[in-house]
């Protein structure tokens, strides 16, 4: 039990001069790490399947994927302010007597006014403005 | 192994397929021993997502073969809590039946033996108990030491080398049973 002990501790890992000397002078310990050693062998040799599930595909956050998110969700929003209320000429009767509500006020320049999006703004900006003196 | 970590922190996708293509097969293999062949691949494939995901929660104090075969191992053991241990051995029988081990250079009948010889291996490691197979596979597919396989496994030193030894012990004698050794 004693030599299975130091063969347990030692198998596998880098064998010290102390080892060897013990396994000079111990043909049970020699025997059994022969024996453990071909085991060791034998199921390398055996154990060689590759996998071949290729790499999973991972979805990447970040880059151009949210900046797409962000200018669709502006887009719309753009969309829907822009095709709400018509102008006075089309307006019934009714409706240029009971302007629609405007419930809420939007900044609409948040970059301080990015030249990319400065014609969009200021026509948001003007049609909401109208609104407002109407009522 | 610093770059690769470096690369999979940075969500680089050359990173992603370096680990799969330096860690693809042991872990494979090391589910497939652990979890049966059905659902091997899944779960190699499930191994490396959580690596994506949890990357960030790595630390460099331990090895990262460490890390990522304890994810491995943790995938199997929710596995085999969730289900009864399939009949693997069968799936050993189909993959070995394919004539993988054959070598033409060798004669025939020595040939069919070394075969022989590998594929009763395989049938007895597919037996061993849950923690003695996890150690040895540790051991053998993912080559911790055994401090670390004790320290994954959450067992004294003692119990991670006590396991080992009753797992080479039932090789071996699984082997001298089949007249092999």
């Amino acid at each position: 039990m004693e030599c299975n002990k130091f063969i347990d501790e030692k198998i596998g890992e880098s064998h010290t001069p102390e080892f060897r000397e013990h396994l000079a002078g111990c043909a049970g310990c020699a025997r059994d790490v022969e024996e453990l050693r071909d085991v060791r062998t034998l199921y390398r040799e055996a154990s060689t399947e590759k996998y071949r599930g290729g790499v999973p595909r991972v979805r990447r956050f970040g880059g151009w994927i949210p900046m797409a998110a962000a200018a669709a969700v502006l887009l719309m929003v753009f969309g829907l302010v822009l095709s709400g209320p018509k102008d006075d000429k089309t307006a019934t009767k009714s409706e240029s007597d009971n302007p629609p509500m405007v419930f809420f006020r939007v900044h609409l320049e948040p970059w301080g006014g990015d030249a990319r999006y400065g014609n969009a703004f200021d026509d948001c900006w003007k049609k909401l403005e109208q609104l407002e003196k109407r009522q | 192994m610093d770059e690769l970590i470096r690369g999979l922190k940075a969500g680089r996708p050359e990173a992603f397929e370096r680990l799969v293509r330096e860690f693809g097969d042991r872990i494979y293999r090391f589910v497939k021993r652990l979890a049966g062949e059905r659902q091997a691949e899944d779960l190699t494939q499930e191994v490396f997502l959580r690596v994506h995901r949890s990357i960030d929660a790595y630390r460099p104090e331990g090895r990262f073969e460490s890390w990522l075969f304890a994810i491995a191992g943790n995938l199997c053991i929710d596995l085999s809590r969730r289900r009864k241990p399939e009949a693997s051995l069968s799936d050993v029988d189909e993959e070995l039946s394919a004539d993988r081990f054959a070598s033409p250079a060798r004669e025939p009948i020595e040939a069919a033996e070394e075969d022989e010889r590998r594929r009763a291996l395989l049938k007895a490691v597919e037996r061993l108990p849950f923690e003695q197979k996890q150690v040895f596979l540790l051991r053998e597919e993912a080559g911790l030491s055994f401090r670390e396989i004790a320290e994954m496994t959450g067992c004294p030193l003692n119990t991670a080398l006590g396991r080992m030894h009753y797992a080479m012990e039932a090789l071996r004698k699984s082997l001298k049973a089949y007249g092999m050794q």
